[in-house]
């Protein structure tokens, strides 16, 4: 979806808080096109507030904000004239919980972003659909029955489904909050296979509690403490000899 | 924190010395029969193999249990990794020291019995070897690992020199071309020992820094 060359995502030196408190300290992190990067860390360490502010959600929360610099293809989002809708658009984000929208068919689940991002004519948005729903290989389970609600499907449906409306606004990042936690194995395994597939075309940083999840479909790891970046490697270095001790307690199971 | 897992690994870690228990008796055994030229206790040598062998199969099904089963990472990982292959390395001392044995076996048969005074010194290094590279294990070792790399240079010079020994007692004819042919085999295994402790080593070097320093690959040592 995009053919320029240089780092695809820039974090520069990335502070974050809600209100006085300092959940997001100093963060430098690069991510190169077509790479999965995994951010482990034990539960409120900040990793989800720090993917939240690679799409400008982290400002949603009242009393929240952050400082710093992050560029995607070398655009810094928080520069006076970036509007966050746009940013939004071009960082999809998918969630620990499927959240389709309620009262809207399948197709429509799909379709809206497309209407939102201005695009009506409807050969057109009938064939993103079905691409996007193609990418998420759900096309084949609910093509006949793309009129039913999105809520009618499965846990796993649903969240390919969610990753299938993320799709279909192109966006060159996808941002993925531990989004198998709440599905079985199965569904789990073919959320794995489809984001190494997608890295052809996009970007994903991926939160996970689930470190061989980490290790099977990530390129790079993001070791997250306490709201700082403990190490960023290559997923095979960082997993069979981390260079941070916390690292090697924290993925050892050594912690507390 | 105690972990679960620990168990898991310092009972793979036991099994895994109770084999280089193994592997050390029968080296002390064959020393002790060529040192009194015993032909009766070094029989007792082969002994071991069958032991040897039956660990080597329950420390590998260890291994896959429990890489199943836990998922390690990082120095656990290691761990696992080389405990494999330190098995694989003790399956062949044991099976070298038999080779040994055999070979002493028929050597003993002939007339001129007495091994040179370096066989010994040979011996006495690569025993060293052998049970200091257990040691280095045992305690996560890297530095005790260093000496055992070292020490295999002199070991290498004993070869070579005893090589040097009964080649000459062959051309002289001063032993039985049958005779000198069992010595060299003798020696060659002995030096093989040694090489084995040395893949030893550098594994317990490698599970704690995580350097492989095998094939000259790091100047560290
Ligand atoms: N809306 C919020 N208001 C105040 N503090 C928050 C809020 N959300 C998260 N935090 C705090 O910020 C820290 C980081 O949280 P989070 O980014 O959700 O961690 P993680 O995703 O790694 O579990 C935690 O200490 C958490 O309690
Ligand atoms: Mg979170």
């Amino acid at each position: 979806m995009t053919s320029s060359t240089g780092p695809i995502l820039t974090v520069e030196n990335l502070n974050a808080y809600f209100g006085d408190f300092h959940a997001v300290k100093g963060v430098n992190l690069e991510v190169q096109r077509n790479e999965v990067v995994s951010l482990i860390g034990p539960s409120g360490c900040g990793k989800s507030t720090f993917i939240r502010c690679l799409n400008r959600l982290h400002e949603e929360v009242p009393s929240a904000n952050c400082e710093g610099r992050v560029l995607i293809e070398g655009q810094n989002i928080y520069a006076e004239n970036a509007d966050p809708v746009v940013v939004r658009r071009k960082v999809g984000m998918v969630f620990q919980k499927p959240n389709p929208f309620p009262g809207l068919s399948i197709f429509e689940n799909v379709a809206l972003g497309l209407k939102l991002a201005g695009i009506t004519k409807k050969s057109v948005v009938t064939e993103i659909v079905e691409w996007s729903l193609r990418k998420s290989a759900l096309w084949d389970e609910v093509k006949d029955s793309l009129s039913s609600p999105g809520l009618s499907l499965s846990g796993g449906q649903q969240q390919r489904l969610c990753l299938a409306r993320t799709l279909a606004v192109k966006p060159p990042v996808i941002l993925m909050d531990e989004p198998t936690s709440a599905l079985d194995p199965i569904s789990t395994a073919k959320i794995e296979e489809l984001v190494m597939e997608l890295k052809q075309e996009v970007t994903v940083v991926i939160v996970t509690h689930n470190m061989q999840q980490a290790s099977r479909i990530s390129d790079k790891t993001a070791f997250f403490l306490m709201g700082e970046l403990m190490e960023f490697d290559e997923t095979s270095a960082l997993f069979t000899n981390p260079k941070n001790l916390k690292t090697e307690q924290y993925i050892t199971g050594r912690f507390g | 924190m105690i972990r679960h897992v620990d168990s898991d690994l310092n009972s793979l870690k036991d099994l895994l010395l109770t084999m280089g228990g193994q592997v050390e008796k029968s080296l002390s055994r064959l020393d002790d029969s060529l040192a009194d030229s015993d032909m009766k206790s070094l029989q007792e040598v082969h002994e071991f193999e069958a032991d040897i062998n039956r660990l080597h199969l329950e420390v590998d099904e260890s291994c896959l249990v429990l890489l199943a089963k836990q998922a390690p990472f990082a120095s656990d990982l290691r761990l696992v990794q080389s405990v494999v292959k330190i098995n694989t390395d003790l399956e062949r001392m044991g099976d070298l020291i038999v080779n040994v044995a055999s070979s002493a076996e028929r050597y003993l048969r002939f007339t001129v019995r007495v091994l040179p005074p370096q066989w010994g010194q040979m011996m006495e290094e690569v025993r060293w070897m052998v049970s200091n590279s257990l040691n280095a294990f045992v305690k996560l070792d890297p530095a005790l690992s260093k000496q055992v790399l070292k020490h295999d240079d002199i070991v290498d010079c004993h070869n070579t020199d005893l090589t040097g020994v009964f080649k000459e007692r062959m051309k002289s004819q001063s032993i039985e071309i049958d005779a000198g042919v069992e010595a060299l085999a003798m020696v060659k295994c002995l030096e093989r020992l040694a090489d084995h402790s040395t893949n030893i080593a550098e594994e317990v070097i490698f599970i704690v820094t995580g350097d492989d320093i095998r094939h000259g690959r790091r100047q560290s040592v």
